[in-house]
């Protein structure tokens, strides 16, 4: 006998309908929902502890984060955009097509109450520049007339074309108009240092109890390893806008200490130089308080093509480094492997540019028909000689071995090319890369300033950066005559013409964009995610409980 | 007694010697340079820098590779290197000898030297800074290893073979299996992000050194708990402890006055080594708990080729590896009437 067929009730679908209500919109965060902390201090993740705070020498990432709050510079970034906006200069002028630059400065002081004047800023850029300060940024400094002479030892220190007018006023002169030039003076590097410290203290002179500052924070204190504390600069001349009382970078390059310090509610950002460790990324991805933005950063694989060793012989022949790239299938690459957000690379300048008007390059399809089409016309595989084994170097890291591994993987099976993947020890890496002792090797280069100049620069023919060792004189040609250009769109079609002689000859397995992914508690604001993770302090403010 | 100390003392600067050698040895055949990075700088700028630190001397390089001197770019370098081998290995052991030689002579003024990495911090510094956390926390994890070790020991021999032993024995097999990064973790997610009772990271006041503290302690509890029960069950089958019996005097006086005083030797002989442990141990754990201390410059330097405060941090483990082991034969001397200082 048929059973009558039960309706559901409608309290029940009452309930149903009311916890869809419910439940569906608020996502849930991962560290708490209220803030722990009370007061205007911003407690964020340091990263590993900075090689050096001062401006003139920072090299490393946390250094230059804690710098940047430190001091300023005739411009400075906007915080949204990262954009030069005025700093400690009101406004300048730009003549010479581009070659000459006059800065008019504010009225401003340093933290001890002395004024801030040009002549600290001829000093301090010639500082860098100085051979025995060994500044490991100097070559920023070398479009400046002279500069480069001077910093190699072979020019004189007045020669250099940065001068000091009157007090107020900096004259620069350029060997050749630099377009990115008034970005740069945003960056630490071309921070004007207090030469009386200085001097009176020699590299002791960032300590908490001698340090003078120019920016909207002072050192307060520097514990190694463990913290460094900022405090709001009574003296920073647009202290008004300058919400925070103070911040305090947590160092430790422990992302999973840092995961568990955010968690606990014991910081509120985890930082610019801390990253959610991957194997958490599907458990983050939902929550509130996780973000994610393009990086200005690209993944790839170096060929080696240096004429003093043989360790890439295969690779000379442009075919096999276009099979090799037909071959690796770089959309399943970040979808299943990376899994952060990153994009397939079709080229060295990343996507972030794509929405400033840079011409997309022509994507690169995965085919591995064509790839074996191209391995046989080079004379290896079925009727020709057997491809010698290849080997991929990269430094010890799990998301470095995962990408080698699915790489490795890709090739056996589509070309039946035996892969094998070796992994070293970073300052042994670096080593051997510089050196040229590999045949494919891992690289990733992050970008200095918002211009494609920083990721088609390490490709120029007399480029130490250049480590396969690849010359294209088109190429170069292209790439400096571009940087002549003031109009961006027409800089960025030139660029983009030199960028496809780069992805035609492939001395570079392109794989992909870089992401970044962060934890910011829902409580900050004035955070805006942009390309090169910068955020500025002054910007920054924590919801009134 | 003083005749010993003096000679053990003695002893210590030659090892100490040895030690600052082999670890110089090691550090320069290492590798990669200290100024390696993916963005290079100019070359000048990195002669400079090597330099500065000793990494190059114009001397050497004047004596065997003249042709260094034009200023070569780097890959004229390495071809002039991989051109003349011979040449290019005295001149590194010769700049090699320039390097030690300035670097005893610093050690012989107290200065451990520059850092090759934090560039404008010298290695004393972090030293100053760093030590004292460290000894802080190892001192933390001492008293939890004797206080827990000891207790556990005394409860399972006193109980010996009886539920109290077992429990404690099984307890002391975990403590010794289960690594500080296991447990670190583990203490954390129950402790601090479950029952927020302690912070899960940093050094602040006494909440801050709870866990770090403890998961430190868990291995040397455990040993000491084994070392103290296996010493304790030999000691109480002697006759002087049957006598004590057989006097009449109860249980816990035999045990506390008699007994104690030999089953103790084995963890005192211990405590030498494990003192040392504790100061390398904390390698893992002050990075976990982000404790500011040295442990973690073991590998830290060692992987940046910061060679000054990589040897430091060896230096300084050496002193304490010999100063622990002095006290511990001093303290043994002190309990068994059988150790003569000879």
């Amino acid at each position: 006998m048929p059973r009558p067929r039960r309706t559901p009730s409608a309290p029940l679908l009452l309930v149903v309908a009311l916890c869809l209500g419910a439940c569906a919109p608020e996502r849930s965060t991962f560290g708490p929902e209220k803030r722990r902390k009370e007061g205007r201090v911003f407690y964020l993740g340091g990263g590993s502890e900075p090689e050096s705070i001062d401006p003139g020498k920072s090299y490393d990432g946390p250094g230059l984060d804690v710098a940047r709050e430190l001091f300023e510079g005739l411009t400075r970034y906007d915080p949204a955009t990262l954009d030069p906006i005025p700093g400690l200069a009101e406004r300048w002028e730009v003549e010479d097509e581009g070659r000459l630059y006059r800065f008019h400065l504010r009225e401003a002081r340093w933290s001890d109450g002395r004024p801030i004047t040009a002549h600290d800023f001829e000093w301090s850029w010639k500082r860098v520049l100085d051979p025995q300060t060994a500044a490991q940024y100097a070559a920023l400094f070398w479009d400046v007339v002279g500069g480069k002479a001077y910093n190699l030892g072979r020019g004189l220190r007045e020669a250099v074309g940065v001068r000091a007018l009157d007090d107020r006023t900096l004259e620069v002169r350029l060997e050749r108009p630099v377009p990115w030039f008034l970005e740069l003076t945003a960056f630490s590097p071309f921070h004007a240092v207090p030469r009386h410290a200085v001097e009176t203290y020699g590299g002791d002179w960032t300590r908490p109890e001698h340090i003078v500052t120019s920016g909207p924070f002072h050192l307060r204190s520097w514990t190694p390893n463990y913290q460094i504390e900022l405090v709001k600069s009574p003296t920073y001349w647009d202290r008004d806008a300058v919400w925070l009382e103070g911040a305090v970078f947590v160092v430790s390059d422990d992302n999973h200490a840092m995961l568990r310090l955010f968690r606990a509610g014991e910081i509120d950002w985890l930082g610019p130089s801390t990253r959610p460790p991957p194997e958490y990324l599907a458990h983050l991805r939902g929550k509130r308080d996780y973000q994610e933005a393009n990086y200005l950063g690209s993944y790839f694989y170096w060929f080696n093509l240096r004429e003093d060793r043989n360790a890439g012989a295969a690779f000379k022949d442009p075919r096999v480094r276009r099979a090799l790239l037909l071959a690796t299938d770089r959309e399943a690459l970040v979808e299943y492997v990376t899994k952060g957000g990153q994009r397939p690379a079709d080229g060295i300048v990343p996507d972030i540019f794509f929405e400033r008007g840079y011409p997309r390059p022509a994507p690169i399809p995965f085919d591995p028909e064509a790839a074996r089409r191209l391995l046989a016309e080079a004379g290896y595989g079925p009727g020709g000689k057997p491809f010698p084994p290849i080997e991929i170097l990269y430094n010890t890291h799990e998301a470095h071995r995962q990408v080698a591994e699915a790489i490795q993987a890709m090739w056996k099976r589509h070309l039946g090319i035996d892969v094998r993947i070796a992994n070293q020890e970073w300052k042994v890496f670096m080593s051997n890369r510089l050196e040229g002792h590999f045949q494919l090797a891992r690289a990733g280069w992050i970008g200095d300033f918002m211009d494609p100049y920083t990721f088609l620069s390490q490709f120029l023919s007399e480029s130490e950066a250049n480590e396969a060792r690849w010359k294209n004189a088109e190429f170069d040609r292209l790439v400096l005559e571009a940087t002549a250009e003031r109009d961006p769109a027409k800089r960025y079609a030139m660029y983009a013409r030199a960028e496809a002689i780069l992805m035609e000859e492939l001395p570079v397995l392109p794989i992909y964009y870089y992401s970044q992914q962060t934890l910011i508690a829902p409580w900050v604001e004035g955070f805006h995610p942009n390309a090169r993770d910068i955020h500025p302090l002054r910007a920054i403010r924590l919801e009134e409980p | 007694m003083t005749r010993f100390l003096l000679r053990r003392l003695a002893s210590v600067v030659p090892i100490l010697l040895l030690v600052f050698t082999l670890s110089f040895v090691l550090m320069r055949l290492a590798p990669g340079g200290p100024f390696d990075a993916e963005k290079p700088v100019p070359p000048e700028v990195k002669r400079n820098l090597e330099r500065q630190y000793r990494m190059r001397e114009p001397w050497c390089e004047a004596r065997f590779l003249p042709a260094l001197a034009e200023g070569l770019s780097p890959d004229a370098e390495r071809a002039l290197r991989a051109e003349r081998p011979w040449a290019s290995r005295l001149e590194r052991i010769c700049t090699g000898a320039f390097q030690y030689a300035w670097m005893l002579g610093n050690y012989a003024r107290g200065d451990f030297g520059p850092s090759y990495r934090y560039k404008d911090r010298s290695v004393n510094e972090f030293v100053r800074a760093g030590l004292p956390v460290t000894l802080q926390l190892g001192l933390i994890a001492l008293g939890f290893a004797l206080c827990i070790g000891l207790f556990a020991g005394l409860l399972a021999a006193v109980h010996h073979n009886r539920w109290q032993d077992h429990a404690a024995m099984t307890a002391a097999l975990l403590g010794i299996s289960i690594p500080n990064f296991v447990l670190g973790p583990i203490l954390i997610f129950v402790f601090s992000l479950g029952l927020l009772w302690f912070p899960p990271a940093r050094w602040e006041d006494w909440s801050h050194m709870v866990l770090p503290g403890f998961t430190l302690g868990s291995v040397y509890a455990a040993y000491i708990a084994r070392l103290t029960r296996g010493g304790m069950l030999e000691v109480v089958r002697q006759d002087f402890v049957r006598t004590a019996r057989a006097k009449g005097l109860p249980e816990r006086l035999v045990i506390l006055r008699h007994a104690i005083r030999g089953g103790l030797l084995p963890v005192v002989s211990y405590l030498g080594p494990a003192m040392a442990g504790l100061f390398t141990g904390s390698i893992v754990v002050e990075r976990i708990f982000n404790v500011p201390g040295m442990g973690r410059y073991f590998i830290d330097a060692a992987i940046n080729r910061d060679i000054t405060l990589a040897m430091a941090v060896v230096v300084i483990n050496a002193v304490f590896l010999l100063l622990a082991n002095l006290l511990v034969d001093v303290v043994l001397g002190l309990l068994d009437p059988r150790v003569r200082y000879e």
